[in-house]
């Protein structure tokens, strides 16, 4: 179970990030219109704003 | 994972990205200015702009562009005619003959009309006169580093490489991260293993896009010698009907624009963007028209399909189907190029594309890092080795 919960807490962020690009992906292209091409956008943006937010030079971190 | 299956894996992550690695940077730092193409091209366009005329204003017929491209250049041969999906334009394309065009396209020039008027807005110099423009330059670089076909199967490698090393890299980001979190970087160590947990986290956030934008830039690699061959065999099988028939002269040419009323009748629904004369083999064949046709549904715009008009009698011959990978390709092929959702789409293409530079340049450090630190490990031992032997 401990096992599980580990894997779940490493991979949760990647399939998060990986979904959210392959939809922005497909809505850009198979979407018409603004409501289509907005939320392809922000699910473009969501993985980018993690390397930010993750990548923050200034960020306080946790030893261990 | 086994510590062995565990290496196993590091080495063809390392020494796939390590060989792929200095072409994927060229590739990247030239796709920066392809995704803004449009945009750039427009600003040093010196045309004439197109008429302000309503949306819903007409095209004129093709016929009076192909007399109007005659008169102005006598003796020339009409290439193909093709009409801008973003633009009201009709594009004329001549040569002196088939067989200059055919002989490396250099001799090809353009003409460009407002399709709604028929005014001349732009006329291009045969690109043996006028040289490569700056973009150009750019496109051949990205595309095949200015070697030709060889050098698209070449980058086609570098691609595939590029496949291998995300995949490796992903199935050893798991074992790599051991008991720490998503998205955990140590900066309170050294700079060869915070720039590591950036390398791997960047990697895995943009692991998808990286793959999506790598398999098609294989498939449009691998587009030419596919489509080649499947006019070598599936279109050339089509045209054994015709052995023996000579290509029609100018005057025994039925209209361009009821070839194009024609093709468009037998696939309703259709857009015609495109349309190749009869003369040559490697664009088109030496009977027909070659009316190109796109579909006007988001899915179906991106799925090309060409139509045969015989150009003697002005009847469809064929409505032809591309084979399955041609038709995935086609669907594909925008997913490499960002171009396809607005200015927004392109800023963010362009700032994953700086991630992805970001990635490569990280693993060649890695690299270096781990092998420096090697050989100083390697060095203090043997320094460590002499000094006992002193001690001793």
């Amino acid at each position: 179970m401990n096992v599980i919960r580990k894997k779940i807490r490493l991979w949760r962020g990647p399939v998060v990030c990986g979904s959210s690009i392959a939809f922005g992906l497909l809505a850009a292209l198979l979407g018409q219109g603004y409501i289509w091409h907005g939320l392809a956008w922000a699910a473009l943006a969501l993985p980018l704003l993690a390397i930010v937010i993750f990548a923050w030079p200034w960020k306080r971190y946790v030893r261990g | 994972m086994k510590s062995t299956t565990f290496r196993k894996w590091s080495w063809v992550h390392t020494w796939s990205s390590l060989l792929c690695t200095i072409f994927l940077l060229v590739v990247c730092v030239t796709g920066l200015p392809l995704i803004f193409k449009d945009e750039i091209v427009a600003l040093f366009d010196d045309g004439i702009p197109a008429s302000d005329l309503p949306a819903d204003t007409p095209n004129l017929s093709l016929d009076g562009f192909v007399l109007a491209s005659r008169n102005m250049y006598p003796g020339q041969v009409i290439i193909s005619i093709y009409f801008d999906d973003d633009a009201p334009w009709a594009v004329v394309t001549l040569a002196p003959s088939w067989k200059d065009f055919e002989a490396g396209r250099r001799a090809a020039h353009w003409l460009r009309f407002d399709a709604r008027t028929g005014n001349v807005l732009k006329q291009s110099q045969p690109a043996a006169e006028a040289g490569m423009s700056a973009m150009g330059i750019v496109r051949e670089v990205h595309r095949s580093l200015f070697i030709g076909p060889q050098g698209e199967l070449f980058m086609a490698g570098m691609a595939a490489l590029f496949i291998i090393a995300l995949v490796s890299g992903a199935v050893i980001y798991g074992p790599v991260m051991g008991k720490r979190r998503f998205g955990d970087v140590r900066r309170y160590r050294s700079a060869r293993i915070t720039w590591l947990d950036l390398h791997n986290m960047i990697g895995i956030i943009t692991l998808v896009w990286a793959i999506g934008v790598g398999a098609t830039g294989l498939m449009n690699d691998l587009a030419k010698p596919l489509l080649a061959a499947w006019q070598a065999t599936d279109v050339a099988s089509m045209l054994v009907a015709y052995k023996g028939e000579t290509t029609p002269a100018g005057t025994e040419l039925t209209s361009p624009q009821s070839a194009l009323e024609t093709a468009q009748a037998a696939r309703p629904g259709m857009i015609v963007y495109s349309i190749v004369f009869p003369g040559g083999s490697s664009i088109g064949t030496p009977f027909h028209y070659l009316v190109w046709a796109h579909g006007s549904e988001p899915l179906t715009s991106h799925l090309v399909i060409p139509a045969l008009v015989n150009a003697r009698t002005g009847q469809l011959d064929a409505v032809i189907t591309m084979p399955w990978f041609l038709q995935a390709l086609q669907i594909a092929r925008p997913l490499h190029f960002g171009d396809y959702g607005g200015m927004p789409m392109k800023v963010i293409w362009v700032l994953l594309d700086l991630t992805a530079i970001i990635i490569l340049v990280s693993g060649l450090y890695l690299w270096f890092a781990r092998r420096a630190g090697t050989a100083r490990a390697v060095y203090s031992r043997t320094d460590a080795d002499s000094a006992v032997t002193v001690v001793r």
